[in-house]
């Protein structure tokens, strides 16, 4: 990751099967990367069940979502506002909606888009969700199963797509399916594949035989990791931990940032 | 034009009102800007902020109105109710802000081509170190000043200052004035209330613009326009001489 300011801000979406670990570890990246109080984080929690923020010890009290509604009622209503308008009431709503600690701001996408197809609705959020991130320092997006849920409801431009796995053969296979979906779609992402829940080095070795994608890292199984997501405790405290310095060191090399310790 | 000139005059005594406690100070904007723009990752966050100003929760009233009558704009006057951009006033100010502006040449054709481009203008003022959310219809305006912004200088007559130059660089705006108060919630609305009123003619502006079917007969600001000379004429010009319902090009 460059720090220079000229250059775009890596944007770092985490995907993978359901229970991998994708939020724990979303909220570990989000604050190892936060650790340099000068780089200015945004976290998008954009998986429906919603952990990131209680796992950075942020509450949503407005979502993506809400502003999309609210911008659809004014429509149903007849509302008739020029685009300049419609864009400038959502770019202040999704300001509003950050939840902000210290030099993290987290932005909740909320549920999948309702009923009806408002596509200049959805397509203004995203560029608009697009020009705010452009405004921090790197990006982590809490992500769904598939790169394709980010791209339709968050934004397009995922530089780093880090597809997380336990040692499952089940966990390999979804982000295999995941990276097969992103190569079709023309994606430009660096793709690496990251290995949760690790309890001992053979598990490692076996996914790296068998898979095509690049191993960046693993990350060992950590009881406190464990309890905090199971628990839906504050992770931020956790700075002296195992599965934080693994992360770290996948993470650091991946996506090419100075680390803070 | 000369659809606002009764609020300017409004404004004007609002500015010259006697207010306890409340210092108001002129300053001199007429000066070229003198602050860097904003660069791409120039979000101001709670961690960085020095000041915020009309933020969500406080009180927010930002519009402009403009008049062919150059007498009625002080050029170059910066008009500052309250404190400027001192961290010691708290970290929330409820904010307002008026634009007076004298341009030339606005007419039925134009006037709201010309509005909306005056409209945008301030998204166009970036300062480095001061970041904007507006939602014009609801007159707000939500400013975060950074720590480091206010420790090198930035101030409302910086602001003043790059605004009156992006102002006058639209070529139709011959005089610039800006009123910005900071005093408390209580001033901010009774400027809010002021505000409204603008607000109805530019929303009567913005209906005769943007109407495909134009029906008098059905429209909630018929009396504001039997009552507003400008707006009698744009009406006349959309009608074309017919009287009643005009269907728009």
């Amino acid at each position: 990751m460059s720090d220079q300011t000229d250059l775009p801000p890596p944007i770092i979406a985490l995907c993978g099967k359901g229970g991998v670990g994708k939020t724990s570890l979303s909220a570990l990246l989000t604050t190892i990367l936060a650790a340099d109080p000068k780089r200015r984080v945004l976290a998008v929690d954009a998986d429906p069940a919603a952990g990131l923020a209680a796992a950075l010890g942020l509450e949503v009290a407005r979502t993506v979502d809400d502003v999309r509604n609210e911008l659809i009622g004014r429509l149903r209503q007849g509302i008739r506002e020029e685009g300049r308008d419609m864009q400038a009431l959502a770019d202040y709503r999704l300001f509003e909606a950050l939840e902000e600690r210290d030099n993290i701001a987290l932005l909740a996408i909320g549920r999948p888009e309702s009923e009806g197809c408002y596509c200049r609705v959805n397509d203004f959020l995203k560029v608009l969700v697009g020009e705010l991130a452009a405004g921090f320092d790197a990006v982590v997006i809490d992500g769904e199963a598939g790169i394709e849920q980010v791209n339709r409801r968050v934004m397009t431009g995922v530089s780093h797509l880090v597809l997380v796995t336990d040692p499952s053969e089940r966990g390999r296979r979804v982000a295999e399916s995941i990276a097969d979906v992103a190569e079709r779609a023309g994606m430009r992402a660096r793709i690496g594949l990251l290995v949760n829940r690790v309890r001992e080095e053979g598990e490692v070795r076996r996914i790296q035989a068998a898979t095509r994608l690049p191993v960046i890292g693993y990350v060992p199984e950590d009881e406190a990791v464990y309890r905090s997501a199971r628990e839906g405790l504050d992770m931020t405290g956790l700075t002296d931990n195992p599965a934080r310095f693994a992360l770290e060191r996948a993470a650091s090399s991946f996506i090419g940032f100075r680390s803070a310790i | 034009m000369h659809l606002f000139d009764e609020i300017i005059r409004d404004i004007r005594d609002f500015m010259d009102t006697p207010r306890a406690g409340d210092p108001v100070r002129r300053f001199s904007i007429d000066l070229p800007p003198n602050w860097p723009p904003a660069g791409p990752r120039d979000i101001v966050l709670k961690a960085d902020l020095g000041v915020e100003l009309g933020g969500p929760s406080s009180e927010s009233a930002a519009f402009l109105v403009w008049t062919g009558d150059p007498m009625l704009v002080q050029d170059g006057r910066m008009t500052l109710i309250g404190p400027d951009l001192d961290p010691a006033a708290g970290p929330e100010l409820s904010f307002g802000k008026v634009m007076l502006l004298a341009a030339r040449d606005f007419d039925e054709e134009n006037s709201y081509d010309r509005f909306r481009r005056m409209s945008q203008v301030r998204f166009d003022v970036s300062p480095k170190g001061c970041m904007m959310r507006a939602v014009g219809q609801a007159m707000r305006e939500w400013r975060r000043v950074s720590r480091e912004a206010l420790e090198r200088g930035f101030s409302l007559v910086v602001l003043g200052r790059a605004l009156a130059s992006a102002y006058r660089a639209l070529g139709f705006v011959e005089k610039v004035e800006i009123l910005f108060v900071t005093a408390g919630p209580e001033a901010v609305r009774g400027l809010a209330d002021i505000g409204r009123r603008a607000q109805i003619r530019l929303d009567a502006l913005t209906r005769m613009a943007g109407e495909l079917i134009f029906d008098c007969r059905a429209c909630e600001y018929k009396d504001l326009c039997d009552q507003v000379d400008d707006l009698k004429a744009m009406r006349r010009k959309r009608m074309g001489g017919r009287p009643g319902v005009v269907k728009m090009p």
